[in-house]
């Protein structure tokens, strides 16, 4: 396959997808488009970057889901945004090779990211024009996934007869969750109703080898240790520092986010929890012992006063230990001590993961939150580890 | 913290989150019901039925279906059956352009109950990108206005197609630029610098208006706001950008606008307002030639209003 970068036509990569689609062997080449940082979405604009992942991941139910797809999957069903981008992770795990019963949670997960955010969407080719020739909708993808894994899908039954009731689904929608209840119910071999599902765990319990959030981190993405980082912050109050500085005094957390992100589920929520976590250690008595902090992504646009309001408006109390940046100087080797899961396009970030970082008093990553959600207190368990290490 | 505190401390915050999960659904699930009861109460208000048969007769004149539309407003949203017919009425090419106008209109009313709404939502969706290439012009905007604000991806895609001359453009093409504006996330800019390059004083206000969200049109926007020869209103718009995008970069440059007394005296007006309200203070009355310089506009009457805001802003000096 031709290298694919900023230059390659939407046509081409779709093209390209589509060689790779039709050969299974060749499916790690489609794993390796996945990252956010990869050449081909430079300089793309998010609608563009939206639909190529959509169009890639859906390329993955028929090459069969590599482990290392998984996570992005995952992400795209846990918290993904546009339809299109979930449908295609829907689509995916049909191609799931081995058990496919943690990732029901998640799928369930999208079906209520749904709820009044559906959209009618095709995979009938790459960008297509409206009216679409195969209409399909994302929440319908979903439930024909859920349906699809039968027996697989057991915990889904009392979610999916619960939202069945709801009147917040059109009735369409509520009657696909039926025949996929009734789907698995057969795969069961009885019948829906009369099925005892156990509860579902919640999305973030982690999934799948490889995927569970807060394992302490061996050897990271970046080489260069955190003292060395030639990286000049400036925080929400425009008071300039160095990532040594901050960083290399104390433990410390680190999330990245931006202050134009439209997904609510991904910065908003991030810094949100973090307000949470910043409230959780001080009732730990940890506060002065561990530093918290964000990072903007988009440090040209994200001033000191909109780092300032961004946290501020999100529960977040700033102070000597806990600051917002944005890197004033040197955030490509920020970027690359990290290994940040972002892309740019012409105007500002055009799709980005979700991470929060556990450093130790050298600046060192020695735990990673990536993807998926996270949750406070899965947090403080990690750092509860380390510091009993 | 011990190991087993740490895990206790998981459990019991995992307790917490389970519980306010289930008394989340459980209050979710409690609004849904009475309001499904108080839909159940509304369908069998049967003096309302004749209305909805008004409606739909497509042989009655289209002043007395607008009328009972007019009157059925507020009880649209409350309605699935109601909701349903707008969606009817507003995709049938063969009925009558107002009606389906009105019908719109109250569509885009309900939408804002999104609760009520949200079952109706993706079919709202779809017949509003079934609009954009409607005959009638009015439909037609409509739909691309609502469509654009939400960042729909098909509405992008059409007016991008559109604006590159590789389709039809479903509203003038000023529109389509200002319309693609609403999301920061595309490639607007050079868009926007075509609508600044063509367009009347509100078109090219607006243009400057949206590049407040792009850091590389700060050049740009410092060039509109130092151009004597650009409208007032584009100028005055151009610093609330610039201030918006780099604050620094304003103050520098209004502390120079505001101190030159061959600059019209509405924009040194606002440059001072700005550096006075919104400016960084120790930017402000730490730049001692500044405020040299900010003596002189005091004293000069040539300009009585801009004097008058030198000698309030050298008053509200820290030091005074």
């Amino acid at each position: 396959m031709t290298t694919l970068d900023r230059t390659t036509p939407e046509a081409d990569l779709a093209a390209a997808i589509d060689e790779l689609r039709g050969t299974p062997g060749r499916r790690d080449e489609l794993v390796a488009l996945l990252p956010e940082n990869v050449a081909l979405y430079e300089g793309r604009t998010s609608a563009e970057v939206t639909r190529v992942r959509g169009y890639l991941l859906a390329a993955f139910a028929d090459t069969g889901l590599p482990p290392a797809a998984l996570p992005y999957v995952l992400e795209a069903l846990e918290s993904g945004e546009a339809p299109y981008e979930i449908a295609g992770a829907a689509i995916a795990v049909r191609g799931i090779e081995g058990p496919a019963t943690e990732v029901v949670p998640y799928l369930l997960r999208a079906v209520r990211l749904l709820r009044g955010a559906d959209a009618t969407v095709t995979f009938e080719r790459y960008d297509p024009r409206w009216p679409y020739e195969q209409p399909t909708t994302a929440l319908t993808e979903v439930l024909r996934t859920i349906g699809g894994l039968g027996a697989e899908a057991a915990s889904a039954l009392g979610d999916l007869e619960w939202l069945a009731t709801r009147r917040a689904y059109p009735a369409s929608a509520r009657a696909q969750m039926r025949s996929a209840a009734e789907a698995i119910g057969m795969a069961q071999g009885s019948c829906g109703c009369c099925a005892a599902p156990e509860p579902p765990p919640p999305a973030s319990s982690g999934c799948c080898d490889g995927v569970a959030p807060g394992e302490p981190v061996e050897e990271h993405a970046g080489s260069a240790s955190g003292g060395a980082l030639n990286v000049t912050l400036e925080d929400q109050d425009g008071q300039a520092t160095s990532f040594a500085e901050f960083f290399c005094d104390a433990p410390a957390v680190v999330a990245f986010f931006y202050t134009r992100c439209e997904n609510p589920y991904k910065c908003s929520l991030t810094v949100t929890k973090l307000a949470m976590l910043q409230t959780a250690i001080g009732e730990r008595g940890l506060s002065g012992a561990l530093r918290v902090a964000a990072i903007t992504y988009d440090p040209d646009f994200d001033i000191p006063r909109r780092l300032r309001l961004y946290g501020s408006d999100r529960g977040v109390t700033f102070g000597h230990d806990t600051r917002f940046f944005r890197a004033i100087a040197g955030f490509d080797e920020l970027s690359r001590h990290f290994g940040l899961q972002v892309g740019y396009g012409p105007s500002t970030v055009n799709r980005h993961g979700i991470e929060l970082y556990l450093l130790d008093a050298s600046g060192e990553v020695t735990a990673s939150f990536s993807r998926l959600q996270w949750e406070p207190d899965e947090v403080l368990s990690t750092i509860a580890s380390l510091r009993g290490r | 913290m011990s190991e087993s505190a740490a895990q206790k401390l998981k459990d019991e915050l995992e307790q917490q989150l389970s519980d306010s999960a289930s008394a989340r659904d459980s209050y979710v699930s409690e609004l849904e019901d009475a309001a499904a009861e108080g839909d159940a109460a509304l369908e069998s208000t049967v003096q309302q039925e004749p209305a909805m048969a008004v409606l739909c007769d497509k042989t009655l004149p289209a002043k007395t279906r607008v009328e009972v539309l007019d009157r059925l407003a507020g009880a649209i949203s409350r309605r699935d059956d109601y909701i349903e017919a707008m969606l009817e009425i507003v995709q049938d090419a063969d009925d009558d352009d107002d009606v389906r106008s009105a019908a719109l209109n109250l569509l885009g009313t309900a939408a804002f109950q999104v609760a009520r709404f949200r079952p109706h939502e993706q079919a709202y969706l779809q017949a509003l990108r079934d609009l954009v290439s409607d005959e009638d012009a009015n439909l037609r905007e409509a739909a691309v206005d609502t469509l654009a604000v939400q960042h729909d991806p098909e509405v992008q895609q059409t007016l991008l197609a559109g604006l590159q001359g590789d389709g039809p453009l479903p509203v003038p093409r000023e529109r389509a630029i200002q319309l693609l504006a609403e999301d920061d996330h595309l490639d607007n800019l050079p868009w926007l610098r075509e609508l600044y390059a063509g367009g009347s004083d509100d078109e090219r206000q607006e243009a400057v208006r949206l590049m407040s969200a792009y850091p590389a049109a700060r050049e740009t926007l410092e060039g509109v706001l130092r151009d004597r020869d650009e409208a007032t209103q584009v100028r005055q718009q151009s610093a609330a950008s610039l201030h918006n995008l780099a604050p620094e970069h304003f103050e520098n440059l209004a502390k120079e606008i505001a101190t030159d007394s061959s600059d019209y005296a509405e924009i040194r007006m606002v440059s001072l307002s700005t550096l006075q309200h919104l400016g960084d203070s120790d930017s402000v009355y730490g730049d001692a030639d500044f405020l040299s310089a900010l003596q002189d506009v005091g004293a000069d009457e040539s300009a009585p209003p801009v004097a008058e805001r030198a000698r309030s802003i050298i008053e509200g000096s820290p030091e005074q």
